[in-house]
């Protein structure tokens, strides 16, 4: 038995007396202290204090922890209430996916403990050992700024950011997450949190091979070993193909996939699933599996893909919803049945005999003639990397049977898709099926995709049994999704007076083994890019090439970073080509409000586009805001020799949400004693979706926040909506929650009057929450309202209800710039300076969305500098951990980091409100390539710029 | 893994003879660590049996083979470069928990410290059946050894310039390299840690996720030159 002082208390434990602590801390019920790195000692999710120092409890066997004084997370709660640093993080806007939240606070009130007056390098130095993936690491700063100042003199003396909107109450100010306590305290509200004793494990044997047949596998030995459920291999799963994309029914990929395919097709390919009573059973019956390979030549790259003869990733069967060509059975003469088949829903222009699993072509204009006009051009090719979502919190689920219907806990950004895609693979009708969305602990495009809830929905709906699946981190980089590598080929036009004449692009992605968002993802680098410029002539044509590679799929700013970082690179190479100034040409080519935006027919998802005009657009407010602030034009030196100082930057656009594709709807109530309930069928993964949608239904009703909750993305009690991805939560879900408020605030009035005995059009609504008779004086409180229609004589409950499509664009404008410094000797960069400046309509959680901001940023500059998964020649991904794989720390963040929000307001959007996140990861790429150049004259096109690749674009190596 | 408990120093290195898959434990950061190099079947640790010390012997500075990086950078006797050398750690929680003993005896070729200690040519107070005094030089050369890290011997009083170049704070160093009037070292991520430039240079250095063999035998060279600029000046 091993004994120590826990927060304050005397306790002890039996386990192991190797069992890493962290086990032993969250086996006491101390779910504060968690895991996002199985024992890397990389992400700091599993911190604690131990004797008087931040240590990594993975990293201690419990036996170490004899005589210990330890503190968590949970010992900042006194009488129920946060610390004032934990107050200092909610109101500084860093508690957003809050995984790590709470060992964050620990480390910092204990940093404050010891050092009251930390400096900024202390804080540096104190988070060296958390991996920050949403937030970035700027407001921690603040955060810890704000607890000095409210020790100092009883306030906050610093703004946590810029309020927009003095017209209204909450919507535009930094008021804190309305989940932020919940979220900083470290309440169960995780998946992992909710499981259960006596929960089944299910573990995977995934594929050493890039491609092979499974020519046989024998489960006999492992089925008999005592405590093993079920066996699930492709010869006994449903034979029903799907994709694991949650997008839009149909969807604009490929069917290509069983729940565990004969024919593996990347490293870490499903095998076989074990279901046991639990991980070590598993993992012993795993080891009895028998199973021989037929291994197949593999291609890892689009251009082993495009390649005469290649292997073909899928040789299935090809089948087609609607839209048959009519050649199909000319395709269909030699289809390998072992490959099973490839179902497109509709045509994407695929041609699976020669790897393509989608193509898409359009334009305006004339190129020939475009560049027939042009003074110089420019044709570049540009390659990016295969990188990682990594949120702290794996991809994880908990599934079980509940009143005889399938009840998925699930940490996922798609409710509503999952449960189709459940329902469809368990062969279930989609009443039968129950998904929770619990909280996100980071999502970033990789939980829009279905890749565990499948395969454990399923094994629970065959066994009966509750099962609890989490992914390693290992299997998050090999089995996971990832961002497209792609190739593009940029051929730009321009003349002397700044004119850019024609854009091509040639994007070639690689979807890897199978084609969930095959169309979608390679589709922005154009669709988010081209109608960013007012340029006559543009085309651009796109090909995505299944491979062996490791899975990909949606990943934060979808395409768009890799178009940007082509496009806007080819831009300052054919400025300084024309002796020009790429930001002087970027404002003369950029668009404007009431810009007809003609490219947009042809940049339609696998449908035709809408041709609108520019909407509210903040573009050339940000580019020169930015440009006085990093002093644009003037030449920055070093005064150390070894270093050069460079500049860049570059313009940015995304979406907000599909026009014409997306659909939200939400419910709002009124409960009996005057309070609100809103159930937002938006996923609030942590962006702060939840807390718009209070704010909304604040501002419409004068009430106070804390007079509503918020219940959202739970398929059995709110209304479909399509997900939080593409950008849509401000603009779709949202706007939900506004028709739904105002529908019920219509209903309250028209009660009132009833009530009240007073004209519809006499009635407000006033704070603090009741019907105010602008003629008689008279009113009525919410509560009485409410109490009166739910008596014996009442009329109902009042509810209200909304949903929102539109074809209507609310498209955020921004731009980024950079100051670096590069080694001229080393290739070594230091990013001074990052400036992120964009226009979000109305930013309705203004803290929440400079966090944004930083966190998307900081992605964005470790795609460009640091991290990529690295393959060795058989496919096997040889930096599948958080350490090798590069992911950017506190050290990495610039030492001069700024986020601004341009105020406009948008036509459209609630409020005016549009997107905030996924943009800012378009910027760094073009930014800081550009200012590597502009320092060294050496251009680096592939991702990551690192030091080797910059000294060999220096001829030094 | 098993634990495997022992009273004296002298019961740990013949537990460790006894247990050849068996590794000394201090903070853990190496011998628990995923993906750490080091690797043991048991653990034997040794943390309650050395006493913490940074103290002037002589000339040198004696260390104990378990006082913790932080404990390095806190100490007001140890050198600057050794300093840098530690913060080379990035993570305040592993800094708080890896020891200079484990550092060395890890012999990681992306290393942090021996490179540095190597510089200062610091001499190890090793514990077999006695106590004796050896050389780090020699221990790396010998590349393995049964023997328990009891301290680390320095002269403060040796010049020495450092460099560590890894593509992000926390990712494995490509080349840490140190030089004085000792000569050049350097540590090279899966090729070996070398006794100066030459030896180096004419080794079969590896391409791997931090660079190809072209980029670090330029870096080898390039630091050489960085440092040597460095310590002149």
């Amino acid at each position: 038995m091993v004994s120590f002082t826990l927060n304050g208390k005397k306790v002890s434990s039996t386990l192991d007396v190797m069992t890493p602590l962290r086990d032993v801390l969250y086996s006491m019920g101390l779910n504060s202290v968690r895991d996002s790195d199985d024992r890397e000692g990389f992400a700091g999710s599993d911190c604690i204090i131990f004797n008087d120092e931040v240590r990594a409890s993975n990293l201690i066997p419990l036996f170490m922890a004899e005589g210990a004084e330890i503190f968590t997370a949970e010992s900042l709660i006194k009488d129920r209430k946060i610390n004032d640093v934990q107050r200092a993080m909610v109101a500084a806007g860093v508690v957003q996916s809050a995984y790590n939240s709470p060992t964050v606070a620990l480390i910092l009130t204990h940093l404050l403990a010891h050092k009251s007056d930390a400096t900024r390098e202390d804080v540096k130095d104190a988070l060296s050992s958390v991996f920050i993936r949403d937030a970035g690491y700027e407001h921690f700063y603040l955060a810890v700024k704000l607890v000095q100042e409210e020790r100092a003199t009883g306030s906050y003396q610093t703004p946590v950011s810029p309020s927009f909107r003095p017209n209204l109450d909450v919507i535009g100010k930094p008021t804190g997450k309305i989940d932020g306590d919940s979220l900083v305290r470290g309440e169960k509200v995780f998946v992992e949190d909710k499981v259960m004793p006596g929960a089944y494990a299910l573990e995977v044997l995934r594929s050493p091979y890039a491609m092979a047949y499974v020519k046989d596998i024998d489960t006999s030995e492992a089925e008999s070993l005592e405590g093993v459920e079920a066996i699930v291999t492709w010869k006994n799963v449903p034979d029903v193909y799907y994709m694991s994309a949650g997008q839009g029914n149909p969807e604009p990929s490929p069917h290509d996939r069983k729940l565990i395919n004969r024919k593996v097709r990347h490293v870490g390919d499903r095998v076989a699933a074990i279901v046991a009573k639990d991980r070590e059973t598993c993992e012993k019956a795993m080891s009895l599996i028998k199973v021989t390979y037929e291994p197949l030549p593999a291609i890892f790259t689009v251009e082993e893909a495009m390649a005469d003869n290649a292997p073909l990733v899928h040789n299935g069967k090809i089948e087609y919803v609607v839209g048959a060509p009519s050649d199909l059975d000319e395709q269909n003469k030699s289809y390998d049945e072992r490959d099973g088949k490839v179902i497109y829903q509709f045509p994407l222009h695929g041609d699976i005999r020669h790897n393509i699993a989608a193509g898409a072509h359009g334009g305006i204009g004339s190129l020939e003639e475009g560049f027939k006009e042009a003074d110089a051009i420019v044709e570049e090719t540009y390659q990016t990397s295969q990188v990682q979502c990594t949120p702290l919190e794996p991809h994880v689920c908990y599934s079980l049977i509940e009143n005889g219907r399938l009840t998925v806990h699930a940490s996922t950004q798609v409710p509503w898709h999952l449960r189709r895609i459940v329902a469809t693979v368990c062969g279930l009708s989609e009443n039968k099926v129950h998904i929770i969305k619990e909280r996100v602990g980071g999502g970033y495009g990789s939980k829009q995709d279905i890749l565990v809830e499948d395969l454990c929905a399923y094994c629970t709906y065959i066994t009966g049994k509750p099962i609890y699946y989490r992914n390693s981190r290992k299997e998050e980089f090999i089995a996971n999704s990832t961002r497209h590598p792609m190739r593009l080929t940029v051929k730009m036009g321009g003349k002397k007076d700044g004119t850019i004449t024609a854009i091509y692009m040639d994007v070639r992605a690689n979807t890897g083994p199978y084609g969930n968002h095959c169309l979608t993802v390679p589709m922005n680098a154009s669709s988010k890019t081209l109608p960013l410029f007012a340029v006559k002539n543009m085309f651009y044509d796109l090909n995505t090439y299944y491979t062996n590679i490791a899975p990909t799929g949606a990943y934060q700013g979808y395409g768009a970073p890799k178009g940007y970082f082509a496009i806007m690179s080819a831009l300052a190479q054919l400025s300084w080509k024309l002796g020009l100034d790429p930001l002087e040409v970027a404002k003369k080519n950029v668009v404007e409000e009431g810009y007809m935006l003609e490219i947009l027919k042809g940049l339609g998802e696998g449908r035709e586009g809408a041709i609108v005009p520019v909407g509210s657009c903040g573009v050339k407010q940000a580019l020169e805001e930015g440009a006085k602030m990093i002093k644009w034009g003037e030449k920055e030196s070093s005064s150390d020799p070894d270093w050069a100082i460079g500049k860049g930057f570059a313009m940015i656009q995304q979406g907000s949400g599909l026009p014409g594709l997306d659909h939200s709807n939400c419910q709002v109530k009124l409960l009996t004693d005057g309070t609100f309930l809103v159930l937002s069928g938006g996923a609030d993964i942590g962006t702060g979706l939840d807390t718009i949608s209070a704010k909304i239904v604040a501002e419409q009703t004068k009430i106070s926040l804390d007079k509503i909750a918020v219940i959202s993305g739970d398929t059995d009690s709110c209304l479909f909506d399509t997900g939080a991805y593409a950008s849509s939560g401000t603009y779709f879900s949202a706007s939900a929650t506004l028709k739904a408020t105002e529908d019920l605030v219509k209903k309250m009035i028209k009660e009132a009057s009833f009530q009240m005995g007073e004209d519809e059009s006499d009635l407000i609504l006033r704070s603090p929450g009741e019907v105010y008779s602008t003629k008689s004086g008279k009113t009525l409180s919410y509560a009485k309202l409410s109490h009166d229609t739910l008596s014996g004589t009442g009329h109902g409950q009042l509810v209200g209800t909304g949903y929102f499509v539109t074809p209507n664009n609310a498209i955020p404008y921004g731009a980024h710039f950079a100051q670096v410094a590069v080694n001229k000797r080393t290739g070594e960069v230091k990013v001074m300076k990052f400036y992120a400046l964009q226009d979000a309509g109305t930013p309705i959680n203004p803290e929440i969305a400079l966090c944004q901001m930083y966190g998307a940023a900081m992605k964005s500059i470790g795609h460009t500098l640091y991290e990529g998964m690295v393959l060795d020649k058989d496919g096997v991904c040889v930096n599948a951990n958080l350490t090798d794989y590069g992911t950017p720390m506190i050290g990495e963040a610039p030492e001069d980091f700024k986020a601004v929000l341009i105020d406009v307001n948008d036509q459209y959007g609630p409020y005016g409100a549009k997107s905030i996140s996924e943009i800012a990861t378009n910027g760094a790429a073009p930014a800081i390539a550009m200012a590597i150049a502009d320092a060294t004259g050496a251009w680096v096109r592939s991702w990551p710029i690192t030091p080797e690749k910059i000294l060999k674009a220096m001829g030094k190596l | 893994m098993e634990l495997i408990k022992k009273s004296s120093l002298c019961e740990c290195v013949k537990a460790k003879k006894e247990n050849l898959n068996a590794i000394y434990l201090a903070g853990g950061t190496e011998a628990l660590r995923l993906n750490s190099p080091v690797k043991g079947d048991s653990v034997i640790p040794i943390s309650s049996l050395i006493e913490k010390k940074i103290e002037a012997k002589g000339d040198d500075i004696f260390i104990s083979s378990t006082v913790t990086f932080s404990e390095l950078l806190a100490s007001s006797i140890v050198p600057k470069p050794l300093k840098e050398a530690c913060k080379y750690l990035s993570s305040r929680a592993l800094k708080n928990a890896a020891t200079i003993g484990g550092n060395i005896a890890s012999l990681r070729f992306d290393s942090y410290l021996i490179p540095t200690l190597l510089a200062y040519d610091a001499k190890l107070v090793v514990f077999s059946s006695e106590e004796k005094v050896c050389s780090l030089k020699k221990y790396v050369e010998k590349g393995s050894c049964s023997c328990l890290i009891v301290g680390i011997l320095i002269n403060p009083l040796v010049k020495v310039v450092n460099k560590r170049e890894s593509l992000t704070s926390s990712t494995h160093a490509a080349v840490t390299s140190a030089l004085s009037e000792n000569g050049y070292f350097c540590a090279v991520s899966n090729s070996g840690i070398f006794f100066s430039l030459e030896q180096a240079m004419s080794s079969d250095i590896k391409s791997d996720i931090t660079g190809s063999s072209e980029y670090k035998k330029y870096l080898i060279k390039e630091n050489y030159e960085i440092l040597k600029e460095a310590l002149n000046g």
